[in-house]
């Protein structure tokens, strides 16, 4: 690979990093306008907490993600540090960062669909049909919603099972390596 | 000799000895060409940028061969392959051999299944036994990966007992 090869790579990484920013700040604003549109709209203190709640979870969520998803380590570091230190380090910075996208993720994305059937059946209430009339017109998107749900979150739980079997897997190592 | 200069120097001396060597790691850790191609760009890439704080604390070898697993272990991280079909020694020791029957008499078709073998393999284990056939002695491995030289020789013992093993059922001594 020449130099100039690399000059040029350099530049796209700069151009793709700024990409990655803009395009993680889209997410937090759609949940920001939608929860903002939601506090100006409703006056009732209690439903205007839950907002600004969720308003500050997103914003939270947008640096905790963030943070942990860039490199954690630097190339200059990963040659000064061995092989089963840079690796060990990688497999528990991808599991910090799966919890994390639970926490700061998955669950404001929850909350926000959350609030939305909420408002949807307090909008179907208040057009005089009834709780059970309107939970059964939203069965199809509940069902599907559900199984979404569902299988998300199996499918994270196996991710971080097999990640903390590969961490326990590198402690055997080491204490292989010690006696 | 300005910072730059210097790593520019380091990085073109590094690429031309150890070019080839680079690609046979890639090779170890990714199957698909496309992507090998990419990610053998990666290596050389943050090959580059680590020669920025290169003080010769170590080897230019144990250095090169240090990032170079590790960009190519997080790209299988990434690719989350980890959650899939890499085994440990022992599961691979117990997996069927799927080319057996096969004949091994061409050299190219002993190098593919030797590829395919390593591609099985964790990150760490791959490390070793890309190291070693390269040439490299217990103690050489040993710095790249920080196991000790008797889990090193441990491990290449039973990677090399394993692919006696495979290539010997399929008609072929690859030792």
């Amino acid at each position: 690979m020449t130099l100039e090869k690399i000059r040029q790579k350099v530049q796209e990484l700069h151009a793709k990093t700024r990409r990655q920013l803009l395009g993680n700040l889209v997410v937090p604003f759609i949940v920001v306008a939608f929860y903002g549109f939601g506090i100006k709209q409703f006056h009732h203190p209690a439903l205007r907490s839950v907002f600004a709640f969720a308003i500050a979870w997103s914003l939270a969520g947008l640096y905790f993600l963030n943070r942990g998803m860039w490199p954690a380590m630097l190339p200059g570091d990963a040659a000064l540090s061995t092989g089963l230190e840079s690796y060990r380090r990688e497999v528990e910075r991808r599991l910090s960062l799966s919890g994390r996208f639970m926490v700061w993720g998955f669950g404001p994305a929850v909350f926000a669909i959350a609030t939305l059937i909420m408002l949807i059946l307090s909008l179907g209430i208040g057009g005089g049909m009834s709780l059970k009339g309107a939970l059964l017109k939203m069965a199809p998107f509940l069902t599907l919603l559900a199984i979404w749900l569902v299988g998300f979150f199996v499918i994270r739980m196996r991710q971080q099972r097999e990640l903390n079997r590969e961490i326990d897997q590198l402690n055997e190592i080491e204490s292989e390596n010690k006696q | 000799m300005n910072g730059e200069a210097s790593q520019d120097d380091l990085y073109r001396g590094a690429a031309d000895k150890y070019g080839s060597a680079l690609e046979r790691l890639a090779r170890a850790y990714e199957a698909d060409p496309e992507k090998r191609r990419d990610l053998i760009q990666e290596i050389h890439f943050q090959l580059w940028r680590s020669f920025q704080r290169f003080d010769a604390r170590c080897s230019l070898r144990t250095w090169i061969y240090r990032v170079a697993h590790y960009v190519a272990a997080s790209h299988i991280l990434r690719e989350r392959r980890i959650f899939s079909n890499l085994v440990s020694l022992e599961e691979l020791e117990m997996l069927p051999d799927k080319d057996r029957g096969q004949s091994a008499s061409d050299r190219h078709m002993n190098l593919e299944r030797l590829s395919k073998l390593i591609q099985q393999l964790k990150p760490l284990d791959r490390q070793v036994i890309v190291s070693y056939l390269e040439g490299m002695d217990s103690a050489a491995i040993g710095e790249i990966t920080g196991l000790s030289s008797g889990n090193v020789a441990m491990r290449i013992h039973r990677i090399k007992n394993i692919l006696a093993g495979r290539f010997h059922e399929g008609g072929s001594d690859a030792e």
